[in-house]
């Protein structure tokens, strides 16, 4: 601007110049012309000269005037703007300010009392730390007021504020003032109060999260063209779109085209009421669907026209499956409880009958809707119905399970005992939504009670008929008893009695068979000494008797041997053990044939004889036995003896030893086994007529039996059974 | 040999005496032969007492032969005295009786008998029987008094 003014002064003086000069030239000239005259020249050349000074001073007079016109009108101007801007300032809605080098207020608007609540005049001329500005906002502002400084640049802080009406959010602009050599001459602040700026784009902020993470599909529609506008991820996500995909596609995107017919009408039921909800399958951006449930509201222009409609899309997949599944539950419920073959009933939370199957309605031939509520009860028979309706209310009222009887009328006008069992039901959440209960017709099961109960009065009456008869038995039986309680007393008296005898018997029997032994060795002896030393005077008879005399002697000698033994099996103690009776033969049979090894023999033992008997004695039997099969066999060429077990069903075993010896007559079989009694002469065989006494009484302690067959001259059998494991005496 | 080696007979029965008697001379055992004709008297000729008494202890002999059937004491009671003195525990002791009871062989063995015979009704038996006693008790047999003494 200077540079063009001083061209444009340069060029008017240049101008002035050039036209004096010229005027000066053109007037010298012309007056050169007119007049030869020097005089009259030098005349005319100070007329010309007062001329030029005459247009110059008006000329100079015009410009000053000017300038002078000028300078008035851009004070006003400068003046007026001035007054303009401190209004402007003092006005302004920021706090406005200037700061000097040293940090102080130059200059304070009044904007600073809202901020701080103080005025201006406190703040000229401070510092913000002399004013006492919190420690971190004085250093903060000093830094920046120095940045301006330094850099001469523009700064921009935003900061927090404690204003005595609450924290402000406040930005502050630092713009440096400039002297004309360019250097800072001070820092002009405005700072602006972003407070409500603040707050409105927090709870925008805090929308837009909502909106953002919305799990609800929400969408903005235009409702004048039915395009989408706006929505959010969850939108996106749920139809398979990119973020924007959709923005300006036609709502009509997301329905099937079964759909569409519906739509126009919903969007006008959502106008003209403002909000409307309705399910309806969405499609997806791969062609797939899902059902949804679709909320929409309007946004509203002030003068009632609908401008968007806010859409709230949410997939329902779960809701329908749980709803299809309780579907199907309570089907399969309805159709298991119409099939089942007792009656079914269910009530709600206040007592009242909501359903019977199919199996009810059959039994009493009604309808549903006649036993529903308290319909039930109109064919419980008469007597029973106020009791039973109290144990139902009761156990209702307790939420406790019941068990009941009643009578039930049927389509036939019958009455049939039912039982009752009914139980409280609850949801998974614990809420109480009534009873459930199932009765069976127990009427034959009554019957049969009844009847048995009849059957067992009838009994009873019987048994205490039939008791008092036994009594009377049982008395004149206890009388007998006690007879015989006496005869037994006796009989163990006579056995004690008899028990004595015997030992004294027995002690007679053993004392004289040893007494008896003595003499005989004796007479055996003495003869024996005799034929020794007087051999030569005794003749050939005398030393013959003699002989007899010894041979006597000695089987008197084997009588008394045997006769101890018939005493010994009585004496002895029974001790009744597991006996190989087999093998007992076998070892028998062994020693015999060891005494004539030259006999052919056939010797057929059976195997696994296993008895239980007293080894001891059981020996004796079987030695007794074997050694007549021996002795009356030895005429044979080939002595047969066989040892075994009959082959009879009956529960006893029963043993037997055969030979194929001289047998015996069949007519003295009862002599055969008596003490002393022989049916072969001593010439024939010897022995001394007690085998078979012991065999017997063997046999008999053993508790078995013993007999014989035989035929003469072919054999002889002896049979005997044994009882096993119990011992007698 | 004869004067050292001498038997004991307790036997009351006369007959049995003599027979056993005859039967040791038959086999020519000479050993000197002393009868007790019952079970006191034995006792008292082997400890020196009653009719003995006079004679102070006998000069044991190598074996007794003892009948159990005696009179005042009988060949058990005997054995019993006999195994509780330690001057006659270890004396050999051949039980010769007419009983073949089982009691009487287990009693006379549970009392210390060293042998049991039963003496056979037949002489011819019964001398071949005091025979092997003889032979075996008094040649055969290691005594174990003269160890002792």
């Amino acid at each position: 601007m200077k540079a063009l003014f001083m061209t444009r002064y340069a060029a008017i003086v240049a101008a002035y110049i050039l036209l004096a000069a010229l005027w000066i030239l053109v007037s010298n000239l012309a007056i050169s012309t007119l007049s030869p005259d020097l005089a009259v020249r030098i005349q005319w050349h100070v007329y010309r000269d007062l001329l030029l000074v005459l247009v110059t001073a008006v000329l100079l007079y015009l410009l000053l005037r000017r300038d002078e016109r000028r300078r008035h009108r851009a004070e006003t101007a400068r003046q007026r703007q001035e007054a303009a801007f401190k209004a402007l300032v003092e006005h302004a809605p920021d706090l406005i300010s200037r700061f000097d080098r040293e940090y102080r207020h130059l200059y304070v608007n009044p904007m600073v009392r809202q901020i701080t609540g103080l005025s201006p005049g406190d703040l000229i001329g401070k510092t913000n730390r002399e004013l006492a500005m919190p420690e971190a906002l004085v250093v903060e502002w000093e830094e920046v007021i120095e940045a301006a400084f330094r850099t001469g640049q523009q700064q921009i802080t935003e900061f927090e504020f404690p204003s005595p009406g609450g924290d402000r959010f406040l930005q502050a602009r630092l713009m440096p003032e400039l002297a004309d050599d360019g250097s800072v001459v001070s820092v002009l602040s405005v700072v602006r109060d972003l407070t409500p700026f603040k707050q409105a784009n927090d709870v925008l902020h805090q929308w837009a999260q909502i909106f953002e993470h919305a799990r609800w599909g929400v969408a903005l529609e235009d409702a004048r063209d039915n395009t989408i506008v706006l929505y959010n991820p969850a939108f996106a996500r749920m139809h398979g779109y990119e973020q924007d995909e959709l923005i300006d596609r036609s709502v009509f995107t997301l329905y099937p085209p079964e759909a569409h017919e519906q739509l126009p009408g919903y969007f006008e039921r959502t106008h003209r009421l403002g909000h409307f909800g309705f399910e309806s399958p969405h499609l997806r951006r791969d062609g797939s669907t899902f059902p949804a449930f679709i909320d929409k509201s309007t946004i509203t222009s002030s003068d009632g026209r609908v401008l968007y409609r806010i859409v709230n899309v949410q997939d329902i997949t779960d809701r329908k499956q749980a709803e299809n599944a309780l579907r199907e539950s309570e089907e399969r419920f309805r159709l298991l409880a119409d099939v089942a073959p007792v009656l079914i009933w269910m009530s709600d939370p206040s007592k009242q009958c909501t359903y019977v199957n199919q199996r009810w309605l059959d039994l009493t031939g009604r309808n549903l809707e006649q036993e529903i509520d308290q319909g039930w009860l109109e064919n419980i028979h008469p007597d029973d119905k106020g009791e039973r309706w109290q144990v139902y209310s009761n156990a209702f009222d307790a939420r406790q399970p019941f068990s009941m009887e009643y009578r039930l009328r049927r389509y036939d006008g019958e009455y049939r005992w039912l039982t009752d069992d009914g139980g409280p039901r609850f949801t998974s959440s614990g809420d109480f939504l009534g009873y459930v209960g199932s009765c069976s017709d127990v009427t034959e099961r009554k019957r049969t009670e009844e009847a048995s109960r009849r059957l067992n009065e009838l009994l009873e009456q019987r048994v205490a008929t039939r008791t008092g008869q036994l009594e009377e038995a049982n008395q004149k039986l206890e009388k007998k008893v006690t007879e015989l309680q006496a005869l037994e007393a006796e009989l163990t008296r006579r056995n004690t009695e008899l028990e004595a005898t015997t030992q004294e018997l027995e002690s007679f029997a053993y004392s004289v068979s040893h007494d008896l032994r003595a003499p005989l060795r004796a007479i055996d002896g003495f003869s024996m000494a005799l034929i020794e030393d007087n051999y030569a005077e005794i003749s050939d008879d005398g030393r013959r008797y003699l002989q007899r005399i010894r041979a006597a002697s000695q089987r008197m000698a084997l009588l008394i041997d045997d006769l101890l033994k018939l005493s010994r099996v009585s004496r002895t103690h029974l001790d009744v053990q597991p006996v190989n009776l087999s093998h007992l033969a076998d070892t028998i049979l062994s020693e015999l044939q060891e005494r004539a090894p030259q006999r052919q023999v056939e010797l057929i033992v059976q195997e696994g004889l296993n008895v239980a008997g007293d080894t001891r004695l059981l020996r004796i039997l079987m030695e007794n036995l074997l050694e007549n099969a021996w002795k009356f066999s030895r005429d044979r060429a080939v002595t047969c003896i066989k040892v075994g077990a009959l082959q009879e069903d009956s529960a006893e075993e029963v043993y037997y030893v055969r030979d194929n010896g001289v047998g015996f007559d069949m007519a003295y079989a009862d002599k055969l086994f008596g003490a002393f009694q022989r049916l072969h002469s001593e010439r024939e065989f010897s022995g001394t007529g007690i085998g078979l006494a012991t065999v017997q009484r063997i046999v008999h302690r053993h508790g078995g039996r013993l007999w014989a067959e035989a035929v003469k001259n072919e054999g002889a059998s002896f049979y005997f059974t044994l009882k096993k494991g119990e011992e007698r005496e | 040999m004869s004067e050292t080696k001498t038997i004991l007979l307790v036997e009351d029965n006369p007959d049995d005496e003599e027979l056993t008697l005859r039967a040791l001379k038959q086999h020519n055992i000479l050993n000197e032969v002393i009868v007790a004709r019952d079970g006191a008297e034995a006792l008292d000729y082997l400890f020196g007492s009653g009719f003995y008494s006079g004679n102070g202890p006998a000069q044991l002999p190598e074996l007794i032969l003892l009948d159990l059937k005696l009179p005042k004491l009988n060949g058990m009671e005997v054995l019993d005295r006999l195994r509780s003195e330690t001057r006659t525990r270890l004396v050999p002791v051949v039980v010769l009786t007419s009983s073949s009871e089982e009691e009487d062989i287990i009693g006379s063995y549970e009392r210390g008998a060293n042998s049991y015979v039963r003496k056979p009704v037949s002489f011819n038996q019964f001398t071949e029987a005091v025979r092997q006693l003889g032979v075996y008790w008094l040649l055969l047999n290691e005594s174990p008094l003269q160890r002792g003494s």
